[in-house]
């Protein structure tokens, strides 16, 4: 109790005083924070929402049955008749668009009448029969907005029903979170809207409670080949794991602004031992023990941290709304659909805001601490306004950056573990610690040549301002590695997506040469598996314009226990017409040979990298009923799928799966035709179904908006980072300019204008805003070289084309530099507003 | 026994029960789509070796629904396959039942002929036609709780109820059935009870009734007792009952002796009176569980005991009326001679009237 | 540098020692030392019969604690805590119980009632250095080390403090060891020691006349 009020009196109390520079420091640790926690609850509400609608209906299930294509309803009959106390459900899964709200969600087809979870629980429909018997009855969750009795139109593949809502589904009583919209029929309704006649989606197997027998044997003996029995969930756990090296990345660029964060805390801490030197003198003189005096400066940190950490919760919730839908696109451009789910702020969110926040805090402080407890009572009192030691500017510093460097660079060679790139990650922290290792010497150099540059344009208030900050280069250099490392970040990131962006705009320029491409309305995400009517195929083909069309037709298939993406298309059709490229397998024109006559088939490179798979090698799919043996024809390169996307023929795999109803299509027109009457005509011929027609460029660019939707969360992180590093640097100037008071006021006195005093500085940030730059720009080359090479090869597998994105990075120093000035603005005017008299008075 | 769940919803989609009816098998053992609803009903008394008493009751029924348009898949609904399964566990007092609710769906339930099985997901009675007339019939159900695994070996041949190949519940002919029994079956095999399993024999009585068309005006419930006597000797009552609790005209019965010889009895040819009540906490309807049975023209004087009170089936889903169906014995005399037997009652529309018609309201609490 | 060589002194409990010497001649080292707040390059101090070289942290710390009380020339109040808080806090740091009382008395043995809510700039130098005896005093120190106590004070006022530690002297019997430039003030003293060129010299007091 009596040290809580020591620590009070000596630690709170001036932290009280200088408002400024406390509210500077912890605005900049609670932005930290609030990313981070953001980014977790945004994470959490994007990735998983996903899961909530099917896993609602999964219940208690304790396996499933899939098969590519669809499960022969016949092997539920059989299923069923089983003996034992095994019961199983029923379910077909798609999609539809609610029209007039715009929204795709889940729609779901269960036996309302036999189901045997149905039965069981309180929050899923289990109508009168009557109702069943209405084929047009509908359940919905509250969240779609409609109620009993009216009606909802549904757009799905290519055409639109109109239902009556049967009733609304009360979700308050699901156990296991929020259940996300969904549209949920019977199962012969479905089949008929869905378009899956005679066939399942999947199977769920419900054991009785207590079962410990393992029955998956008894079951697979009623299933076909092709069929797939696995722990139930497991495709959300999949796709969980899919996402997870994605959520990783993010969750990696969130805590760049916290180590920006962290920075500044260390800055502040140490400034704080400065400037109390004496009084931790005079402290220790009255009998503070050396552990008292670093607990106290520790507590500081703490104090700061637990503040920002405080503060940065709300404010993560908060930022997290925007990220929710980023990251939602995101995702559902990348993986899976998904509504983004509640963002809830669960005990654990508490958590981690505090660890993160007070954690960063103390290890910041530590340094610090351990220095101001270092020295004996009259050293510190004899040392009083001294900088605290400088000693990074010495050589060893600059052998044991450069050996931090080579270490960095030797982690990035390494693998990655569960296809998440830490030692990428640690990589590029070695990386980013070298650099703030060497900023010393470089900032040093740099003042040191900028003084008689600054002379120049600010006169004598330039060499003052380049000296006072040479003067104090600790401190500064501390500010200048916090604010390089922001700038690195951004300029790296940059320079990874720019290239990326090039990349694939190369990649979709080459690969889509149709004139024209049709899929159904709707249709989002790329788990979204709609179909077209062989009618509208027909119609199209039927035109005076089209000269051929390719039917491309996508399955989602699980390998090697992740989800993967199969398609088909007509092989010579696309092979006459595109450029693909390879990147292992022999001429192209073998290639489409062995594809267009044999169980063969193209591997995507994120495919081939999560999976090791090679030309020559045969892979077993289950397709249909069957399990068929494919061998590789290729690898090629692929930005369509982060997942991986297998490649094959049309006709090979309409001999395992007999559907066919295309995805989409791709719609070549006769050589002269004129594209917008073409379009117009084929539009008019297909007008009764709900589709899209859209040309070459458009695909195109709509494909370069996802992408750029895609990387906005990515942006948008680093920006706070810098936003971060700003406030630190006017935390930091603040701190100088109340330092040198004395010196200031000694100016006025001298006769400077209180312009000139502003201009001094001024020029002190623009000072530390080029330095910054410079030491921003080596390091983001070098980083972004990590991020194109190691971190996104290892967790997603794509092959990036290094390119300088010249007009982002332009862009991106003009306004870091612009931001630089902007943080000075507010010391220069505390600076110019002080009374000489009054500043030489206080000393 | 009689369990009308779907009422006329328009007589003319269905075919009619008329007199003549030309019985053929085993293809009547099986199942007739074209009438509006059927059923087959087996009860009966089992023991353990030690000498434990359970009753079962394992009933299949089938409901058509009136055709609409033409079926697009296999899960349109045109038929609701509806089972209980129940056991009476006379020693601890608990009932336990169950409810199984399909479609015809890809195979989900049905009664085929050629497949010689009535079943309802994994709850089946599979037929075996080894002794002419006297089909071998193997019950197999499990539920949480309790499973039965039964085969029923005929003692005496079916008999067919009524006269003209009709039973005969309503004055203007619009409810009568087509209705065959097996009343003694020799019953052995297993059954489990809250993890326990236990080696049973016993008899069973089956019923398989088809028919179109519900209760008539005034028709409030039924009762219907099964009785297999110690002489050798087995009897089937019914009444259709009014709201003052009168038996009606049609009230029938027949009588089966040891070699399967049928005679049939007019209502005027018995009385059956109710005894003492017992009332459902579940549902508050109030039972008249005791009954006594008098038929002069055999010299039958039998008194009706419930092994217990409690066993009333309701359906979850309320997908059925709520009845009353339990196991009983029989005391009495025949002429002077001392009777005894084993059998089963049920009774319906003590809660409410047996409504008629498609349940429109869902359950409570739903 | 060496401030200090083959200096060799002992003081007995009770004494009050004027140390002078000019400026640099290392009379603070001596104190540093003396005080446990700076330990000998060569040689050793004995505290209470053990070497402050032997001694870690924690001992060092509780010879601060318990054995010394020191006077800063520039008064060295911790600017953040008002008057009276300034005394009670080597008590607090000490973990001793009831320091405001404690503290408040002292603030009245120095002459400062009512004036403890007072933050260190609303004082004139002499209540500020009148604080910092009372801080020096406040764990009753065997020791009163006081390192040019009035060097910045004005003639009248340092006449005050000086009284003050005479007082203290033979009133509680601590024993001062005070460093100054000012035979006047060292006069106050009952031993004087010259410092010069590293070496201690006793010299006899001399009164002005």
């Amino acid at each position: 109790m009596r040290h809580a009020q020591l620590l009070y009196r000596l630690i709170v109390r001036p932290l009280l005083r200088e408002k400024a520079r406390t509210t500077l420091t912890v605005l900049a640790v609670a932005l930290g924070v609030s990313v981070v926690v953001a980014i977790d609850l945004a994470g959490e509400a994007s990735t998983n929402s996903f899961r909530s609608s099917i896993e609602t209906l999964q219940g208690s299930a304790s396996y499933e049955i899939h098969q590519v294509g669809g499960i022969p309803e016949a092997v539920f009959g059989e299923l069923v008749r089983m003996p034992g106390p095994l019961r199983f459900s029923a379910r077909i899964e798609g999609f539809g668009t609610v029209l007039g709200r715009g929204e795709r969600v889940p729609v779901f087809g269960v036996d309302l009448i036999g189901d045997a979870l149905l039965s069981e629980r309180g929050d899923l429909p289990a109508p009168a029969l009557s109702d069943i018997m209405d084929s047009d009855a509908v359940w919905v969750t509250p969240s779609l907005g409609v109620a009993e009795g009216e009606e909802v139109q549904l757009l799905v593949n290519d055409r639109t029903e109109t239902f009556t809502v049967g009733g609304v589904i009360d979700t308050s009583q699901a156990d296991g979170g929020p259940v996300g919209a969904m549209v949920v029929m019977d199962l012969s309704e479905a089949q008929r809207a869905l378009d899956r006649v005679g066939r399942l989606d999947r199977i769920y197997v419900h054991e009785p409670d207590g079962e410990e027998r393992d029955r998956s044997e008894a079951i697979r003996q009623h299933l076909p080949p092709g069929a797939v029995l696995s722990a139930a969930g497991v495709r959300s756990q999949q796709s969980r794991a899919m996402l997870r090296a994605f959520r990783w990345n993010v969750r990696v660029l969130s805590y760049i602004a916290l180590i920006v964060g962290a920075f500044l805390i260390y800055n502040t801490v140490s400034v704080s031992v400065v400037r109390r030197r004496p009084q931790i003198g005079v402290v220790r003189a009255l009998g503070a023990s050396r552990s008292m005096v670093r607990v106290a400066f520790l507590a500081e940190g703490c104090l700061l941290g637990a503040a920002g950490a405080a503060l940065g919760l709300p404010l993560g919730r908060a930022l997290a709304i925007g990220a929710v839908e980023t990251m939602g696109r995101t995702v559902q451009a990348l993986y899976v659909s998904s509504a983004p789910g509640e963002i809830g702020i669960r005990p654990l969110t508490g958590a981690l805001a505090a660890c993160v926040g007070i954690g960063i805090a103390l290890a910041a402080s530590w340094w610090p601490a351990r220095e101001a407890a270092g020295a004996t009572p009259s050293e510190a009192m004899a040392r009083a306004r001294l900088e605290y030691d400088a000693a990074t500017t010495r050589g060893k510093w600059a052998w044991r950056a450069l050996g931090c460097a080579i270490v960095s660079a030797g982690l990035c060679l390494l693998p990655a573990w569960e296809r998440i790139p830490f030692a990428g990650y640690v990589g590029a922290l070695g990386l980013v610690a070298s650099a703030a290792m060497l900023t010393p010497r470089v900032s040093a150099a740099c003042l040191k040549a900028s003084e008689r540059l600054f002379t120049l344009p600010f006169g004598v208030a330039g060499m003052l301002g380049a000296r006072s900050l040479a003067a104090s280069l600790a401190r500064t250099s501390v500010i200048v590695a916090a604010m390089s490392i922001a700038t690195a970040m951004m300029i790296s990131v940059g320079i990874m997506v720019g290239s990326f962006r090039e990349t694939v705009d190369l990649w979709i320029q080459e690969e889509l040469r149709a004139d024209l491409y049709l899929r159904p309305e709707g249709v989002e995400g790329s788990n979204d598996r709609a179909t077209l009517s062989p009618a509208v195929v027909t119609k199209v083909e039927g035109s005076r314009h089209v000269a051929a069309v390719d039917r491309f037709r996508t399955y989602d298939i699980s390998y090697g226990g992740l989800p993967a993406t199969l398609a088909s298309r007509d092989i010579r059709l696309h092979a006459a017409r595109s450029t693909t490229r390879f990147l292992e397998g022999p001429e192209p024109d073998t290639i489409w040979d062995q594809l267009a006559t044999s169980d063969s088939l193209i591997v995507s490179e994120p495919f081939n990298r999560k999976h090791d798979v090679h030309v020559g090698d045969t892979i077993e799919l289950r397709l249909g009923s069957n399990r068929v043996g494919f061998t590789v024809a290729a690898v090629n390169y692929s930005y369509a799928r982060e997942e991986g996307l297998l490649m094959c023929d049309r006709s090979i795999l309409q001999r395992y799966i007999p559907d066919s109803r295309p995805s989409s299509i791709a719609i070549y027109l006769k050589p002269g035709a004129d594209i917008v009457q073409a379009q117009e005509e084929i539009a008019r011929s297909v007008a009764m179904h709900n589709v899209q027609i859209v040309r070459n460029r458009e695909v195109r660019e709509r494909s370069l908006v996802v992408f750029d939707r895609t990387f906005a969360i990515a942006y948008a992180l680093e920006a706070v980072a810098i936003v971060v590093a700003i406030l630190g640097m006017a935390g930091a100037l603040l701190t100088l300019v109340l330092d040198r008071r004395a010196e200031l006021g000694v100016l006025r006195v001298l006769g400077a204008t209180k312009a000139q005093v502003r201009s001094l500085v001024l020029a002190q940030s623009g000072m530390l805003g080029l330095v910054s730059n410079l030491i921003g720009c080596l390091l983001g080359g070098a980083l972004s070289l990590v991020l194109i090479k190691v971190i996104n090869k290892q967790s997603f597998g794509w092959t990036i084309q290094f390119h300088w994105p010249v007009g982002f990075l332009l862009a991106a120093l003009t306004a870091v530099y612009g931001a630089s000035l902007v943080a000075g603005v507010y010391p220069a005017r505390i600076a110019a507003a002080r009374d000489p008299i009054e500043v030489l008075h206080e000393e | 026994m009689v369990l009308p769940l779907l009422a006329a919803i328009g007589l003319s989609a269905f075919e009619p029960v008329v007199p003549g009816y030309e019985f053929a098998f085993p293809r009547d053992h099986f199942e007739h789509p074209r009438f509006e609803h059927e059923w087959w009903y087996y009860t009966g008394n089992l023991r353990d070796s030690s000498g434990r008493p359970f009753g079962f009751e394992l009933t299949f029924f089938r409901l058509a629904v009136e055709p609409g348009k033409p079926p697009e898949t296999a899960w349109d609904v045109s038929q609701v396959y509806l089972a209980h399964l129940a056991v009476s566990d006379v020693a601890s007092g608990k009932f336990h039942r169950a409810e199984r609710i399909n479609r015809r769906g890809p195979g989900l339930a049905g009664a085929s002929e050629t497949e010689k099985v009535i079943w309802n997901g994994n709850w089946s009675a599979t037929w075996e036609f080894d002794r002419p007339g006297r089909p071998a019939q193997r019950l197999q159900a499990a539920a949480a709780g309790m499973s039965i695994d039964l085969q029923l070996d005929p003692s005496r041949p079916f008999v067919i109820h009524g006269e003209d190949g009709i039973a005969r519940k309503q004055a203007d002919g619009g409810t009568a059935s087509h209705y065959v029994s097996f009343t003694r079956l020799r019953a052995t095999g297993r059954l489990g009870l809250d993890g326990e399993l236990y080696d049973v024999e016993g008899s069973a009585w089956m019923d398989h009734e088809f028919s179109t068309g519900g209760l008539a005006e005034g028709q409030t419930g039924w009762t219907w007792l099964s009785i297999q006597l110690d002489d050798g000797n087995d009897l089937m009552v019914y009444g259709m009952r009014d709201a003052q609790g009168n038996h009606d005209a049609f009230t029938f019965g027949t009588f089966v002796d040891r070699d399967g010889q049928k005679v049939s009895l007019a209502g005027s040819e018995f009385t059956l009176s109710p005894g003492r009540t017992w009332r459902s906490s579940e549902t508050g309807a109030e039972y008249p569980v005791e009954w006594s049975l008098e038929i002069p023209k055999l010299g039958y004087r039998l008194a009706c005991q419930p092994l217990m009170d409690r066993q009333e089936v309701v359906s979850p889903r309320n997908a059925a009326p709520v009845y009353w169906e339990g196991a009983v014995r029989y005391r009495g005399d025949r002429r002077g001679e001392p009777v005894k037997g084993v059998g089963y009652l049920e009774m319906t529309g003590y809660d409410k009237p047996v409504e008629l018609g498609v349940r429109d309201s869902p359950p409570e609490g739903r | 540098m060496t401030a200090l060589s083959d200096v060799t002194v002992e003081i007995d409990p009770g004494e009050f020692v004027a140390l002078i010497g000019r400026s640099g001649c290392g009379k603070s080292t001596f104190l540093n030392l003396a005080g446990a707040m700076d330990l000998p390059t060569h040689g050793e101090v004995h505290i209470g019969g053990v070497s402050t070289a032997r001694m870690g942290d924690a001992e060092l710390t509780a010879v601060r604690r318990e054995q010394v009380g020191f006077i800063f020339q520039f008064f060295q109040l911790l600017p953040t805590l008002s008057a009276v808080e300034n005394v009670e806090l080597p008590l607090q740091l000490a973990s001793q119980p009831r320091p405001r009382h404690r503290a408040l008395e002292l603030m009245e043995l120095v002459g400062l009632n009512g004036l403890g809510d007072r933050l260190p700039y609303q004082l004139s130098g002499g209540q500020m250095q009148r604080v910092a005896v009372a801080r020096a005093l406040v764990h009753s120190p065997a020791v009163l080390l006081a390192d040019e106590p009035i060097g910045n004070l004005d003639t009248e006022t340092s006449s005050g403090i000086l009284d003050l530690l005479q007082h203290i002297n033979t009133d509680l019997g601590t024993t001062i060891v005070m460093a100054t430039h000012s035979r006047d003030s060292a006069a106050r003293a009952g031993r004087i020691l010259r410092l010069s060129d590293g070496r201690l010299s006793p010299e006899s007091p001399t009164r002005p006349v």
